[in-house]
């Protein structure tokens, strides 16, 4: 009767697992086909539990351009939590795809975004138990072709060894040239190798096993050349240039389970002007491109009528950079009043228009409002081109207490390149500088009977390739510890102490993102060394041993701290250097000098850095600017 | 005259989607409320939320030919409208069947529960195992399995242990089984006892004929299927047992499996 009742998985091992709604498919909006009647067969993998990836818009927006295709069938594959991964192995199941429940080692093709580098491991679980190999090298005309793409494909050396090709960028641009180049290499019977060969000379296509890495003595790499002339020496960033005529998604899948991002997703923007020199995603997607308010609006409307979500969400590194966004709000709040349907706003920066956006669209509910000064002091907030002042943040915590807010969050970073003692005290400096603001903002009869609350947050620095960090040296693991607890006494010194909460994180998983972030081929061992000692949910601190990690590293000869905590040369050549993102190592070099030098540079709107971006033809790089470098607007 | 307009919407839930746990089907419904355009009422306060309400949570895995929902609207629409414009935005396994209007002044569908009917399967590898005997033979096991379970019924006292929040209290589940019969495939055709007093969980009957024979049941050794919800009313001196959208006539329960029929009139157990 119902043509999926023919799950994968048996009803009894369904009920004995947490939420097995994470494997039965059948959400709405999610896309049956029939697998006689089209060409390619994509399993789009997000590595990470069903209500994290169900969450991602990436996904969403190319299972949506994918099924667009009338040969093409994409379905959806999620990491199987540790309860059904047990099953699967137990029992002899087969890794499989939501929609159709058949097995992914059956597929043309098997997609991963790889959005953090905690993910790892997760990748090499969902091969092995799809029976697909885990070394590229050992994968035959009968396996998948395994695809990476997103943020961490673009130091992809770690894990080239497992993927037989990334796209590097916006896939929005040629993966339908891929699927013709797949479909006429199989109808000429044409082995693996050849259409590996062939897809290196789509543009945005790297396939790591043709290119040759040398080391230098000192563990270096000496150089990264393409196998074959053919094979592009440099792979550049493919990048969207029409915002507003790029395909998005009407009708999402909507999970049954509450997802994490449980409502509409609004793309409205990608890129940042901001440059922040600690941030890979304002380096990844430049340059800015806006998509209009009308566009936007249409998509909202769309999606909220073919999902049945109340609540849409507007997605960008930076809301409040985008212009068109009191416009957009004001077609939103028009609509959405009358449908019941909420509006949130994450990155937005607190002045006194957001504020008073906040009071209308979030009824009378005051929850924290959130800050992210990243550093205690002007100096290290001008080291790191964060572009808010020590004024920005207490003219917005004052608004915001005028505007009946109590609760404040505040974001920082701990090892940050040339931090100092002062720095980390600089963070209980300015908490309590709050704390008096709310006290001299809000006469005692308005209090209503309570009293501010700081929540003050550190995490630890993690330098990213692409970013002008990308030669600093990451902290070890105690001197973070060690800096966490000076930030506690700068903190309980405060007279506001009271009104204080600190919390950190563990350093321990900061360690291993910092090596797989700016890590090399070497890598791969290790990943592959601690998935069979049992590691996977790296990114689940339950889940995390990182004991197995050091004894994984040790037994394969490889010093973790070679790719964290050594001084890199400003002539280093860097394992992702054949990866051309657009923005270029001398502007990166510049910006890394003039960080050294506790010196900002202009946002794209000001002035241009000549980051390189420009070559993409496209968004901001085409705007005339002010000239000024006012700080904001 | 009232403002709003109530009604009571009858679903079934098969396929797939009997994994889909009792708060995310709520979860769903009022989704697809929203996808269907239907003029759903609010509450008042500052964080509205549909006026929305279930009959008797289904457990994960069991499938349903009968699940009521009562909603309220802004304005008036016609039951049969009510239920093309769900059934044209849901995905499938959740299909509406049945609507109608309530008065003004109704008693919601959790309340006016009495009863539950139910279509319970033990399931083959449990089978095989309670009743297999040496030679494992299959037909075998089902036949003693139906004779066991035709004896369990016909006890006098199916005494268990409940436990309440005062501690253990021991009941008998006997007079709280309005009907049975085992039908020739060994499935239990019941109707239970259900509502928010003395409500019979299938689980904790066979959870009974399970002990008895040494062995303690797992949620996945049964196949469930609801096949309806009743309320209770006076008859010709007895007691009827009457669907929550009662059937006008025999085709309006199209899409859930009809049960009881033996003994019944266009689903009212008598």
């Amino acid at each position: 009767m119902f043509a999926s009742d023919r799950l994968a998985i048996p009803d009894e091992l369904l009920l004995s697992v947490s939420k097995p709604e994470r494997y039965i498919g059948g959400e709405v909006n999610s896309v049956i086909k029939d697998a006689a009647q089209v060409d390619v067969r994509f399993a789009f993998c997000f590595p990470d539990v069903y209500e994290i990836g169900m969450s991602h818009i990436g996904i969403q927006i190319l299972y949506g351009l994918f099924n667009s295709y009338p040969d093409v069938w994409c379905e959806r594959v999620y990491s199987p939590w540790p309860d059904m991964d047990a099953l699967l192995r137990e029992h002899h199941i087969p890794l499989f795809a939501l929609e159709s429940q058949q097995p992914v080692r059956n597929f043309d093709f098997l997609g991963f975004t790889l959005q953090y580098e905690m993910c790892y491991t997760n990748v090499l679980q969902v091969l092995d138990l799809s029976g697909i190999p885990l070394l590229a090298s050992d994968r035959t005309g009968e396996d998948p072709i395994v695809i990476g793409g997103g943020p961490c494909s673009y130091n992809p050396e770690p894990i080239a060894d497992f993927f037989d090709l990334f796209y590097i960028g916006e896939g929005e641009t040629h993966y339908r040239a891929l699927f013709d180049l797949y479909k006429e290499c199989k109808r000429s019977g044409l082995p693996r190798t050849v259409f590996l060969r062939m897809a290196a000379r789509i543009p945005g296509i790297y396939v790591p096993s043709l290119y040759e890495v040398t080391y230098r003595e000192d563990g270096t790499i000496a150089s990264v050349r393409s196998k074959y002339d053919d094979v592009p020496a440099v792979v550049r960033r493919e990048v969207v240039t029409d915002m507003n005529s790029v395909y998005y998604p009407d009708a999402p899948v909507v999970p049954f389970i509450k997802a994490t991002q449980d409502r509409v997703a609004i793309e409205i923007m990608r890129g940042c002007i901001r440059g922040c020199r600690f941030c890979q995603a304002g380096q990844l997607y430049k340059p800015l491109r806006e998509k209009s308010a009308d566009v936007c609006m249409e998509s909202a409307l769309k999606m909220l009528a073919n999902t049945g979500y109340d609540e849409v969400s507007l997605a960008s590194l930076s809301s409040s950079d985008h212009s068109e966004l009191p416009k957009l709000l004001d077609l939103l709040i028009e609509t959405c009043g009358r449908e019941h349907v909420n509006i949130s706003l994450p990155s937005l920066r607190i002045d006194a228009f957001s504020l008073d956006v906040m009071e209308k669209i979030q009824d009378v509910k005051k929850s924290s409002l959130t800050f992210a000064p990243e550093a205690g002091t002007q100096r290290l907030r001008d080291a790191i081109n964060k572009g808010l002042t020590r004024e920005d943040i207490l003219s917005g915590a004052r608004e915001a207490f005028r505007g009946g807010w109590q609760k404040v969050k505040l974001y920082f970073m701990l090892g940050l390149p040339t931090e100092t003692e002062e720095d980390m005290l600089g963070i209980g400096e300015i908490a309590n500088a709050i704390a008096a603001e709310y006290f001299d903002t809000v006469p005692k009869e308005d209090r209503g009977g309570q009293s501010v609350e700081i929540t003050v947050s550190t995490s630890f620095f993690v330098p990213k390739p692409f970013t002008p960090f990308q030669w600093a040296r990451m902290e070890r693991p105690e001197v973070f510890t060690e800096r966490a607890g000076i930030t506690k006494r700068g903190i309980m010194a405060q007279i506001n102490q009271k009104r204080i909460r600190y919390i950190w994180h563990i350093a321990d998983e900061s360690l291993l993102e910092g090596v797989f972030a700016r890590g090399d081929r070497k890598l791969s061992q290790v990943i592959r060394g601690a998935y069979e000692k049992g590691c996977f949910f790296d990114a689940w601190s339950e889940q995390f041993h990182y004991d197995r990690w050091l004894e994984t590293f040790a037994e394969c000869g490889i010093d973790p701290f070679f790719y964290t905590a050594r001084v890199r040369a400003d002539d280093e050549i860097f394992p992702w250097d054949h990866i051309d993102m657009g923005v270029s190592k001398n502007y990166l070099l510049r910006e890394w000098h003039a960080a050294q030098a506790s010196e900002k540079s202009a946002n794209c709107r000001q002035r241009c850095l000549g980051c390189g971006a420009g070559v993409f033809g496209t968004g901001v790089c085409l705007m005339p600017r002010t000239g000024t470098e006012a700080d904001h607007e | 005259m009232s403002d709003f307009f109530d009604y009571r919407v009858k679903l079934t839930k098969l396929g797939p989607v009997r994994f889909v746990g009792h708060l995310d089907v709520m979860r769903y419904m009022q989704k697809a409320v929203r996808r269907a355009g239907l003029p759903i009422r609010y509450s008042e306060g500052y964080s509205p939320h549909q006026i929305m309400a279930f009959a008797l949570p289904l457990s994960v895995g069991a499938t349903s030919g009968g699940e009521y929902m009562d909603i309220s609207l802004v304005s008036q629409v016609s039951p049969d409208e009510i239920v093309a414009s769900l059934n044209r935005v849901m995905h499938e396994g959740i299909t509406a069947i049945a609507c109608m209007r309530l008065p003004e002044h109704y008693t919601g569908a959790m309340t006016v529960i009495a009863a539950a009917s139910y279509d319970i399967t033990i399931r083959e590898p449990v089978v095989m195992r309670l009743f297999g005997g040496e030679e494992k033979d299959l037909p075998l096991a089902r036949t003693s399995c139906k004779i066991a379970l035709g004896d369990f019924f016909a006890q006098e006292k199916i005494l268990t242990i409940k436990k309440t929040k005062k501690g253990e209290q021991q009941i008998d589940l006997k007079p709280l089984i309005h009907r049975y019969e085992i039908l020739e495939d060994g499935t239990a055709r019941l109707l239970l006892h259900a509502g928010s007093k003395d409500h019979v969980k299938p689980s904790l009957l066979f959870g009974e004929f399970f002990k008895a024979r040494g062995y303690e049941m797992t949620p996945a050794d049964l196949m469930i299927h609801r096949s309806d919800l009743f309320t209770e009313e006076e008859y010709e001196g007895g007691t009827r047992y009457v669907p929550l959208i009662a059937d006008t006539d025999d085709t309006a329960a199209t899409g859930g499996q009809q049960t009881g029929r033996g003994e019944t009139d266009g689903g009212i157990f008598r």
